[in-house]
């Protein structure tokens, strides 16, 4: 009896690994199109420095930038095969809904109305901002209650829109709200004095600082009046695709946990003794051909782009123009918020 | 068999069919996509959206609403936004436009000449430019809040606007409003029966004397006495900017700066090629009947110029009623930037909106036209 | 002295004096157009000529306070060709010697059946031309989201204008139509697109049209605003058209039946050749109001001329210098539009003379 038991739970055992040996995956559509065309579309901002930024020769670098160029060494083995469609705040879902992009990576922020109404996933984290206001130096306003009557800058249809109504709503503050159709009008009109203050994330506004005229003479407020956490987005449907954008980014975090980097990881896909590394490199198991991709999906992702440190420090970071700290996009083991499941 | 495929009525009812066939069946994929693709994707859909709290900050606002409003009172305020800016731009438009086309027929050669470099200028720019223009030109010559244009300690004009003092209790103003309400439509039955009068007898009744009392006298004396009766609000500088009154902002101006002169430029040939299809035999046969020059012009020229200018004006009015949509570019809360742009987003119903604003447009676009036609075909059948 | 000194007055001075200066009223009026005059022209001189910058290479070399060109010698090629392949801009410079050599045929009267020609030549060219900008057989593929400043204007406002002849004058005919339901089909799509804002019809063909397409469909969004644009301009050119339909007298029709021609053969031959030519101008006004109204699509962020000038101001090298950048895609534009207008009432003057 028992032995007829435990043969029975062998031969359930069997099939099941014989299925995942055989790659019997489920399809999915929008990694056979990436394929067939080539190249990855990835919809990005339309111009915010360290988060997507095109320069004079069409060249995008950014921290949201390098998240699609790791997808697309992950899946096409080069990183250089991304196409990007750059988005206002209004065309972003549309894009994304209708198919034109398989991902978007456009410092957009995580809510639960978009999830539910939008037909839209989001992939987990690659970047947790916090809103707040940028204003004059000489204005002397320090913290968000200062800006009673101001007029605050925003770009229309954006989370900040309403978090900043909301905001000085709740406190029965007045103030004067002018919506624009693109962050950079905001921005130019921020700058030509309209407005006392614009209002965006944390990095975004230490990305727009750099376009106006004296940025010296402006100060980003230190207190947050919200939490965005913002990372790759999806639409519904193609599970397979989703878990492929996840685990991309995941993998990038994994990377600098482990210590993986651009410079050491040919050392370390044939020296490492780690598990995990190996596994995440390819150099043990099948976890790239478990989504159907190559086993080298993250070796290629991290040798041509780099870990989340790399790429942070390179685009926003201490490399960058913007010199952002870590703070909450320090990995867990280190006092931050950026964390990966394991790769097991 | 082939008899019927020659004779003409068959013909014309085949094709008229496969037209009609051929668009019912197109309007049937698109639906049928666009709920299938909407289904697909999990997206909401459905006008329950209007009726959501729109959390929306509007920095001019002219009905009762606020961020604790629904999507549809949001969208009223669009609607009322887009039809004020372009009132008060299609008169002030006309004004101008028939100024700078008369300049041009001018016998000065200078002032013709700088009529025409002004047409020639606005009108082979594209509005855009104009809108920016005057936007960022107003805010960069404009002081800020603090060294803000005092008028008379009660208004003060800075790169945040134009903040004007308001009466907190409206019952005297809407008294004085039937009041001119009423001088207007006396004023009409006069110059109804001025009209009839002169068709019937010749005599000529001076028009204007009863109009500078009843739309200009009047008026001043009603809203005078309810200015001083009503209590008023004034603005006061607080922090970062006044507070009280007001505030007519700087968007509101430099849309209307952009509409106006660019209209103007449009207007302007109008004018000069309605006075212009008058002939000189017109003038001649009216001084021959031994009218004054500006009778000449009021009851013979005018009236025939205007017959030719109508049409054309229309589709300018038009114009402006479209082109304030431009209001989008600099943030003016008119119907596409607050319903196209932040409704949009925060609901993600692009459909229901996008046709929403479709049909408010064509909706507005039908009454003026409508108006316009029927005026158009009162002049005509006056001076023929 | 003073009785001979007024007849022997240089005849430049005595055509200055009776032309500008007649009685006081038109001497105040002269002297306030010049005080104007001198108030508008003087600044913008010395803002874009005396005290501007022309030499240098970075912004570093924007020193003077009036304009610096530098911005806009270093940005030329991206304010003319977007983010087109350096190498590939022979292919775009091709492109415009090609629409330029089409007009010019178009202008030769003495062409061999010029009624068929015409329309040919220009369809070849919307072939040749698309070929050669977006590659394919035999060239390297360039996509479109690389095209970008005037030729992308130029694009637009040609392949919308030149689609939405035919189109237009369909609609028109429609429009006239003897057939209740091609007339009521007809009219209301000529009101429906001429009675919404074009800003609108631009979101409409960047955001609704992916959503009603079926899935898989992916229609490149460049096309989509041309689309858009197209259906715009036909609207507004069958009105045109249908000006020029409307001075045709009757009696032609009636004579082309008569003399045993069907209703096409009538349209083809002998009524539409007239009405076009009457219409012409109209057409031409309403071609000027598109390329106008292609500065829009900036609006989607498709870099036309006037979007690649706004791109162009949000780089961190070159902070500040929106008036250089608008001064100048503005200039394009004015040049264009100038151009067309006068090409308009050229042909309005010689129609009117040979009638």
């Amino acid at each position: 009896m028992t032995t007829l038991r435990r043969g029975a739970l062998v031969a359930a055992f069997a099939l099941v690994a014989g299925s995942a040996g055989a790659q019997q995956l489920i399809p999915s559509p929008t990694l056979d199109a990436i394929r067939a065309r080539g190249h990855l579309e990835c919809g990005v901002h339309l111009g915010l420095p360290g988060f997507s930024f095109a320069n004079d020769k069409g060249e995008w670098t950014g921290l949201d930038v390098d998240y699609c160029r790791a997808l697309a060494a992950a899946v096409l083995g080069d990183a250089n095969k991304v196409r990007y469609t750059p988005t206002s705040v209004q065309q972003r879902w549309p894009v994304l809904q209708s198919g034109q992009v398989d991902v978007l990576s456009r410092n957009t922020t995580i809510t639960y109305s978009r999830n539910a109404t939008l037909g839209v996933n989001f992939q987990g984290i690659n970047f947790y901002e916090g809103q707040t206001f940028i204003v004059r130096t000489a204005s002397g306003a320090k913290k968000p209650t200062d800006l009673e009557n101001a007029s605050i800058c925003v770009a229309a249809g954006s989370t900040e829109e309403r978090m900043a109504a909301d905001y000085f709503r709740e406190r029965n503050l007045k103030v004067s709200i002018i919506n624009f159709q693109k962050n950079d009008d905001a921005i130019a009109a921020y700058d030509a004095g309209r407005c006392d203050s614009y209002t965006a994330g944390v990095g975004a506004l230490a990305g727009q600082r750099i376009k106006l005229r004296n940025p010296g003479e402006h100060t980003i407020m230190t207190e947050l009046i919200s939490n965005d956490p913002q990372g790759p987005v999806t639409r519904w449907g193609d599970e397979r695709w989703q878990a492929i954008v996840r685990w991309v980014l995941n993998g990038m975090i994994a990377a600098e946990h482990l210590g993986v980097t651009s410079k050491n990881v040919d050392e370390m896909r044939t020296n490492s003794r780690n598990a995990e590394i190996r596994r995440l490199l390819g150099a043990d198991g099948n976890f790239g051909a478990m989504l159907g991709l190559d086993n080298a999906w993250m070796f290629n992702a991290i040798k041509q782009v780099g870990n989340y440190s790399e790429s942070y420090e390179r685009t926003v970071g201490k490399g960058s123009p913007l010199g952002l700290e870590r703070g909450s996009n320090q990995l867990w083991t280190r006092g931050g918020l950026l964390f990966t499941p394991p790769f097991q | 068999m082939t008899r019927y495929f020659y004779d003409k009525r068959v013909r014309e009812i085949f094709w008229q069919a496969a037209l009609l066939l051929g668009l019912v069946a197109t309007v049937v994929v698109i639906v049928r996509n666009a709920s299938q693709n909407m289904v697909n994707a999990g997206m909401a859909s459905g006008f329950d959206f209007l009726w959501r709290t729109s959390g929306i900050d509007v920095p001019f606002v002219l009905t009762s609403y606020t961020p604790d409003s629904n999507i549809l009172a949001l969208l009223w305020v669009g609607v009322v936004n887009t039809l004020v800016i372009s009132f008060v731009s299609v008169v002030a438009a006309t004004l101008l436009g028939f100024v700078i086309g008369v300049a041009r027929l001018s016998a000065n050669r200078l002032l013709s000449g700088l009529a025409g470099a002004f047409i020639e200028f606005v009108r082979n720019i594209p509005l855009l430019f104009f809108v920016l223009f005057w936007y960022f030109g107003v805010i960069a010559a404009l002081p800020g809040p603090r060294q803000s244009i005092g008028i008379f300690s009660i208004a003060y004009l800075n790169n945040r606007g134009l903040t004007i003092p308001v009466p907190t209790e409206g019952s005297a103003f809407r008294i004085a409003a039937a009041v001119v309400l009423v001088g207007l439509i006396a004023q009409a039955a006069i110059a109804f029966w001025a009209k009839r009068r002169r068709d019937a007898t010749g005599q000529i009744f001076p028009v204007w004397a009863s109009g500078l009392a009843l739309l200009a006298a009047l008026p001043a004396l009603a809203f005078g006495i309810a200015a001083t009766v009503s209590p008023w609000d004034v603005p006061a500088l607080r922090g970062f900017n006044f507070r009280g009154g007001f505030v007519l902002v700087p968007e509101f101006v430099a849309l209307f700066a952009a509409l106006t002169t660019y209209t103007a430029g449009f207007i302007a040939e109008i004018v000069r090629g309605g006075i212009q299809s008058v002939v000189k035999g017109q003038w001649e046969a009216a001084y021959a009947l031994g009218l004054r020059p500006n009778r000449a012009l009021n009851l013979v020229v005018i009236p025939q110029a205007l017959r030719v200018m109508i049409p054309p004006l229309t589709s300018q009015y038009l114009n402006v009623l479209k082109n304030s949509s431009f209001g989008a570019a600099i943030a003016f809360p008119e119907l596409v930037s607050v319903f196209v742009g932040s409704a949009l987003t925060n609901t993600g119903q692009a459909i229901e909106i996008i046709a929403i604003t479709l049909a408010i447009y064509l909706a507005i676009g039908l009454a003026v036209s409508g108006f316009m036609n029927w005026y158009n075909a009162k002049t005509a059948l006056v001076t023929r | 002295m003073s009785d001979v000194a007024a007849p022997s007055m240089p005849p430049l001075l005595r055509r200055l004096r009776q032309g500008y200066f007649a009685t006081p009223v038109d001497a105040v009026v002269s002297i306030l157009c010049i005080a104007a005059i001198v108030a508008i022209v003087v600044p913008i001189v010395r803002w874009a000529v005396i005290d501007a910058n022309f030499a240098g290479t970075t912004r570093a070399d924007c020193t003077g306070e009036g304009a610096c060109w530098v911005f806009i010698k270093a940005r030329f090629g991206q304010f003319m060709y977007g983010f087109y392949p350096v190498d590939q801009r022979w292919r775009v410079n091709a492109a415009g010697l090609l629409l330029v050599a089409t007009v010019c045929f178009s202008f030769w009267k003495a062409m061999p059946r010029r009624a068929i020609a015409v329309p040919a030549l220009w369809a070849l060219m919307l072939l040749v031309g698309a070929w050669l900008l977006a590659g394919g057989f035999g060239l390297p593929r360039v996509e479109t989201r690389q095209w970008g400043g005037l030729m992308l204007t130029v694009f637009l406002s040609v392949y919308a204008g030149v689609l939405a002849v035919p189109l237009g004058i369909l609609l028109a005919l429609g429009r006239q139509s003897e057939l209740p339901v091609i007339r009521l089909v007809a009219t209301i799509f000529i009101e429906f697109w001429r009675g919404v804002p074009i800003i609108t019809v631009i979101f409409l063909a960047s955001l609704l049209l992916p959503l009603v397409m079926p899935a898989g469909w992916d229609i490149d969004r460049l096309v989509r605003a041309l689309v858009g644009l197209a259906f715009v301009i036909a609207a507004y050119m069958a009105e045109a058209v249908r000006g020029g339909l409307q001075a045709i007298p009757k009696g032609q029709w009636e004579a082309a039946a008569a003399g045993g021609l069907g209703y096409w053969q009538t349209t083809g031959l002998i009524v539409l050749p007239q009405a076009l030519r009457i219409s012409m101008p109209a057409m031409t006004n309403e071609f000027i109001a598109l390329v106008k109204n292609t500065s829009l699509v900036s609006i989607v962020s498709i870099f036309d001329l006037l979007g690649i000038a706004q791109a162009s101001l949000a780089d961190p090298a070159w902070v500040g210098l929106n008036k250089e950048a608008y001064a100048f895609a503005g200039t394009v534009y004015w040049i264009i539009c100038f151009g067309l207008s006068r090409w308009s009432r050229h042909l309005e003057a010689s129609r009117k003379t040979t009638h």
